[in-house]
């Protein structure tokens, strides 16, 4: 019977059924009330960064480049807009020097560009960013050349192996195998039509170099190009030089190709690195910087290459200060760039003084890494650059003369970690002003409210001037205002707080589509997530925070200033959290070191008293010391900022068992109501507890997946549940919330794919049963081991995998749930209202009366998503979306959504439609049009209406 | 003789360094054709990709869509996959890919939501796959429209009620006078039939109208025209 089923049927089906519980955008929504910051992260590498043709034989470059998180793409010089971006693999944020040898990017012929990321090789349209074709190797690819006459892609595997790859249809053309797998291939040379590779035999100790017919792929002729010891490194030469470069411990070795000729170039011990430029084949530049704790020192020569000779040529000076170089030839004369923070300085090669100096009308932000620079000589002698520079806070400029055209924030693709701050906390509301004038006396509170509204007098002509734009609001919509001058009587206006792994918090504002607010350095060259021990709010407006080296920085979060930065003695691993005095405004952080027996520590270290009753009323919980679970504890306070922890209870794993995540309630979780009343009216009592805990675990050896729901406060395990044929290698994902929780995984089951799992919790499995809910002194610690929550689950099916769950947050909870699920296949943010993912749906039968008047519908097994009217991103092609963060505005049917990730994306959604204000769609023209029309027409029939009773009364 | 079979030895064992692909792999290839949902490839993100979903992660592949709207999975190891379009603007009915160890790819449709095992018809190996919908993305609010209000079937009725009472008196005063005098009595007994019937009939709307304050009802019942 099934299989009579045609798979539209169930797609439009699916489709009908989430159109009815998903909550589309407005079309004249999208666009104003969501933003995007389409980022790429920071620059990886300057050769894999440069400026090309985008369609060949038309004039006009674009800007391309490869990120640290494995973006490519290109920005338009011009104004810095996005033109096309692609992803090449899942980036993880791992250390910029090891990416930089496994991906790179590289040009070819026909405004094609050429990609290779490990084992992956694609070929890319330049203008548009579609794929021509795409070749995965079976090893680690080492570099790969274009050779323009033979129309041919030219691969080297790590393993020796050489592929010519068809550039039209991406066939294979030819291929052999150099030095029969024991070589370490790295480095292809094209001088003229001869193709050279440059190997590393580790056996024989030598470095030797291949010549390759292009068009056979035969090998002509091997050359032993020198002595290549377990300590020396191979320099990645530019592909048009005839050279191949060597280094060890204190000398660079450049050997002309097809010769035993190898100069040997004697390095300073202080060196830290050095890079090879060239543009033509008879010029070399190596740039050289040295880093002590104290000075860096940069400085670089020119080499000429003349009949496989290498001579210096000249010798650009010394100087104590980073800058960077960037070599340029386009069609007058070669030049090379020299960027710092100041100024750019042009040199040519003739001489060792600069030829142009370009000064900057203000220093960078921060020191450049590297840069890509073009340098035009014009006729009339004058020399113009433009300069594409990536700075150590992430960020990328580019720089035309001297004037710096446009910043792209590319820092906060390298996010660690986001929070949102609300603006509105600080701003001394209407409210408090009135409660402050009730508190007071009479006489003083007249005065202060007479005052009030003469201060308030400066507002009128605003106020005036805005009434006038509401007035001609009425005749069509509205002209856009800038959010960042008009007030936000809705509290859509957040800042979110982000900590980069380049060392520097960055604020941006929601309101004003993400335009940073304000930035600070922390003073650290690098912040790895796990460097990041929080971001936490600390009182009104400010934020701390906080890294596992135990610094503390408070931060001002709305101008950005740095408050005060100190540090204790935290250690890396143990556990921080905030604690709030029941009483008074007064807030600590908290440090739970991992091990037993040690003190933990607070800060500020003051109010201790205060502390102490806040902490009598918490159990803290963190990660057991071997990590295979969750211990709590109780505190008390010692003298000098420590704290006596004593153990209260421990929730350990079976040893094969290992924890993913732990996810407990968002710190803004309002239950609006206890109960859910049902069709019949009887009421399933939720199980309130605002100290859950969901602990997912999985176990490697049988492929399944442990969910544990532990109260915190007893360290009580609540319900479990198991998940047997998971694949544990992909993402599993839970968000909680209320009374459920939600979680992904991939099921390898009969009904294989993404499944999303949702578990309600009720007080008791009868109906109108409170359960310990409505007894009066009910509490955590009192509650018998008997006392589990009746869970129901429902499991459906997905079709693509979900990297990030979350949970959609109003004000007073009253508001619907959306359950927000970002996709990094569709690049989309979906949202799914949490009545579709209601466990008490009917199974295999059509809903009775009173279920349906409930809201309950029929069970289907396929969530299937209409990626139209379930994506709060609509349109936007969202990259590398990780991380959903979601926060109430002052409406209560307004949530605040931002994605972050590579990507920032941010919205305001109303999952129970927008009940508490007048949208868009209100149209004022129509209602006044109609009182109007309803008056004229009353008017009208008066007389009519008149005469007619006269008539009537005429005629009896 | 032992160069020879050390050169031999090396030979193959050059080979299979070679060639590893053909012994144990085998490649998936389509492509997507453009239907009357999908007018032109171009259409299409670029950021497009089909997926190739096996038992783990590692055994999964993805390909972008190419210029012609081919994609490519190379070296697919034996096993059954699940094939994906991950298209926003469009949806792609899923697929069943089964490898067998000896080669051959088998493609069949899928129910998702129903076990593994029940398959769908199959289908030719080169895939070729088109969309079954597009996606809307947005909701777009209802404005005013009048021709959508004069289609409404309460104002439809309404306008033919006034266009009867204005044409009515006409129609009537152009009748010849048998037909009328008939007319006139059967409207008569039928306002008087109404009238009896009728609850609200105490209520003087055009009084109301009209402002009058007068509470005593009108009586209908001598008809509409003057004599």
């Amino acid at each position: 019977m099934w299989l009579r089923h045609n798979p539209l049927h169930y797609l439009l089906f699916a489709g009908s059924l989430l159109s009815s519980s998903c909550r589309a955008v407005f079309s004249d929504e999208a666009f104003h009330t969501d933003f995007q910051v389409q980022l790429f992260g920071t620059a990886l590498d300057p050769s894999s960064t440069f400026f090309h043709q985008a369609t060949a034989g038309k004039p006009g470059s674009l800007l391309y480049t490869l990120s640290n998180r494995l973006v490519i793409g290109a920005i338009n010089p011009k104004d810095g807009a996005h033109v096309w971006r692609q992803r090449l693999g899942e980036g993880i944020v791992s250390e910029s020097e090891e990416l930089s040898k496994l991906a790179w990017l590289r040009k070819s012929k026909d405004g094609r560009i050429v990609s290779v990321f490990d084992r992956a090789i694609a070929l890319w349209d330049a203008a548009t960013g579609r794929a021509v074709w795409q070749y995965s190797a079976s090893g680690s690819v080492a570099d790969v050349i274009t050779l323009e006459a033979e129309n041919l892609l030219v691969v080297a595997l790590k393993g020796g192996e050489v592929k010519a790859i068809k550039l039209e249809s991406g066939e294979i053309a030819w291929e052999t195998l150099v030095g029969e797998g024991r070589d370490v291939a790295s480095n292809f040379n094209l001088v003229g039509d001869r193709l050279f590779l440059t190997l590393s035999e580790p056996a024989a100790k030598a470095l030797k170099t291949v010549v390759i017919s292009p068009a056979t792929g035969a090998q002509l002729e091997a050359f032993i190009d020198g002595v290549f010891g377990p300590s020396d490194a191979h320099v990645l030469t530019p592909q048009l030089l005839p050279l191949t470069a060597f280094r060890d411990s204190d000398h660079l070795k450049l050997n002309t190709l097809g010769t035993k000729h190898t100069k040997s170039l004697a390095v300073d011990s202080k060196v830290h690195d050095y890079r090879l430029h060239a543009v033509t084949k008879d010029t070399l530049f190596v740039e050289y910087w040295a880093k002590s704790p104290d000075s860096t020192t940069s400085w670089a020569d020119f080499y000429k290459i003349k009949d496989g000779v290498v001579t210096k040529q000249v010798d650009i000076p010394y100087e104590n200060a980073v800058s960077v170089f960037s070599l340029s030839d386009s069609g007058s004369g070669i030049f090379a760039a020299r960027v710092n923070r100041a100024e750019i300085r042009i040199y040519d090669t003739e001489s060792e003084n600069q030829v142009k100096a370009f000064e900057l009308p203000k220093l960078l932000p921060a020191e450049p890494l590297h840069a890509v620079a073009e340098v035009v000589k014009r006729k009339d002698g004058a020399i113009a650059v433009r300069a594409a520079v990536t700075l150590a806070d992430g960020n990328m400029v580019l720089i035309r003369n001297d004037q710096i055209v446009w910043t792209r924030q590319e820092a906060l693709a390298s996010a660690v970690a986001a929070e949102f701050v609300d603006v509105h906390e600080v701003e001394d509301t209407l409210e408090k002003t009135l409660h402050a004038e009730e508190a007071s006396n009479l006489v003083t509170a007249y005065i202060k409210r007479v005052t009030r509204h003469i201060e308030e007098l400066k507002y009128l002509p605003g106020w005036i001037a805005g009434f006038q734009q509401s007035i001609l609001g009425i005749f069509g919509p509205a002209a856009p205002v800038d959010a960042s001058v008009t007030r936000d009587p809705f509290g859509y206006r957040k800042f979110v707080v982000f900590v980069t792994r380049f060392g520097w918090v960055t604020a941006i504002d929601t309101a004003n589509r993400g335009e940073v607010v304000w930035t600070i350095s922390l003073g650290k060259a690098q912040i790895l997530e796990k460097d990041v021990k929080g971001i936490f709010h600390f009182g009104k407006g400010v934020i701390l925070v906080v890294l596992s080296s135990g610094d503390i920085f408070k931060i001002d979060a709305i101008t950005g200033k740095g408050l005060k930065k100190t540090a204790f003695q935290i250690l890396p691993s143990a556990s921080v959290m905030t604690i709030e005095s029941p009483t008074t405004d007064d807030r600590w952080i908290i440090a739970v070191p991992v091990k037993e027996g040690i003190k933990g520590w607070f800060w500020p270290d003051e109010k201790e008293e205060e502390l102490t009753k806040a902490l009598s009323k918490t159990t803290l919980s963190r990660k057991c010391e071997s990590s295979s679970g969750i211990c709590g504890y109780t505190a008390k306070t010692t003298v000098g900022g420590r704290l006596l922890l004593s153990p209260t209870w421990s929730f350990r794993l079976p040893p094969n068992q290992k924890i993913v995540s732990i996810s407990t309630r968002p710190a803004h979780d309002p239950i609006a109501s206890i109960g859910k009343v049902l069709g019949d009216r009887s009421v399933m009592y939720k199980y309130v507890n605002p100290h859950l805990a969901l602990l997912i675990a999985t176990a490697p050896s049988t492929s399944s997946i442990y969910l544990y729901l532990l109260d915190t406060v007893s360290g009580t395990v609540l319900h479990t549940s198991i998940q047997t044929e998971a694949d544990i290698t992909r993402p599993i994902v839970a968000t909680i919330a209320e009374n459920w929780y939600v979680y992904s995984y991939y099921s390898n089951s009969a009904a294989r794919g993404t499944q999303i799992v949702v578990t309600d919790f009720y007080a008791s499995a009868t109906k109108n049963d409170p359960g310990h809910l409505l007894q009066p002194n009910a509490s955590s610690y009192d509650q018998p081991r008997s006392a589990s929550p009746y869970g129901i689950s429902q499991a459906f099916i997905f079709p693509h995998p979900i990297t990030s769950l979350a949970t959609t947050t109003t004000r007073q909870g009253i508001t619907t749930r959306s359950i927000l699920l970002s996709v990094p296949k569709l690049g989309s943010l979906l949202s799914i209202n949490k009545r579709t993912l209601e466990p008490r749906r009917p199974i295999g039968r059509e809903p009775t009366a009173e279920e349906k008047e409930e809201g309950l519908f029929k069970y289907e097994p396929f969530l299937g998503v209409d990626h139209g009217r379930g994506s709060l991103s609509h349109i936007r092609d969202l990259v590398g979306i990780q991380k959903v963060i979601t926060t109430p505005s002052l409406l209560e049917s307004t949530s605040i959504v931002v994605g972050w990730g590579i990507d920032i994306f941010g919205t305001r959604t109303s999952p129970s439609e927008a009940f508490d204000v007048l949208g868009r769609g209100f149209n004022k023209l129509a209602l006044i049009g109609s009182v109007l029309a309803v008056g004229v027409g009353t008017l009208f029939l008066r007389p009519m209406v008149r005469k007619k009773q006269i008539g009537q009364r005429w005629a009896q | 003789m032992a160069t020879i079979t050390s050169i031999l030895i090396r030979l193959t064992s050059l080979l299979l360094l070679l060639f590893p692909a053909l012994i144990s792999a085998v490649n998936v290839v389509g492509s997507i054709k453009p239907n009357n949902i999908l007018q032109s490839l171009t259409l299409l993100p670029p950021s497009m990709t089909v997926s190739l979903s096996g038992a783990t992660l590692a055994d999964s592949h993805t390909s972008h869509i190419f210029a012609n709207g081919a994609f490519k999975f190379q070296d697919v190891k034996p096993g059954s996959y699940l094939l994906e379009v991950n298209c926003r603007t469009h949806l792609f009915p899923s697929l069943r890919v089964d490898v067998s160890s000896d080669g051959l790819v088998e493609v069949y449709g899928t129910f998702r939501g129903n076990e593994w095992s029940n398959k769908g018809e199959r289908r030719p190996h080169p895939i070729d796959i088109s969309p079954v919908k597009g996606s809307d993305f947005f909701i777009i609010r209802e404005g005013f429209n009048p021709m959508k209000l004069l289609s409404n079937p309460m104002i439809l009725i309404a306008i033919v009620a006034i266009g009867g009472m204005t044409l009515m008196p006409k129609m009537v005063e152009n009748m010849d006078p048998e037909t009328r005098a008939e007319f006139e009595k059967q409207q008569q007994n039928s306002v008087l039939s109404n009238a009896q019937n009728n609850p609200l009939q105490g209520f003087d709307m055009a009084g109301y109208l009209a402002g009058s304050s007068s509470k005593k009802p009108s009586t209908p019942g001598n008809g509409s025209k003057r004599k």
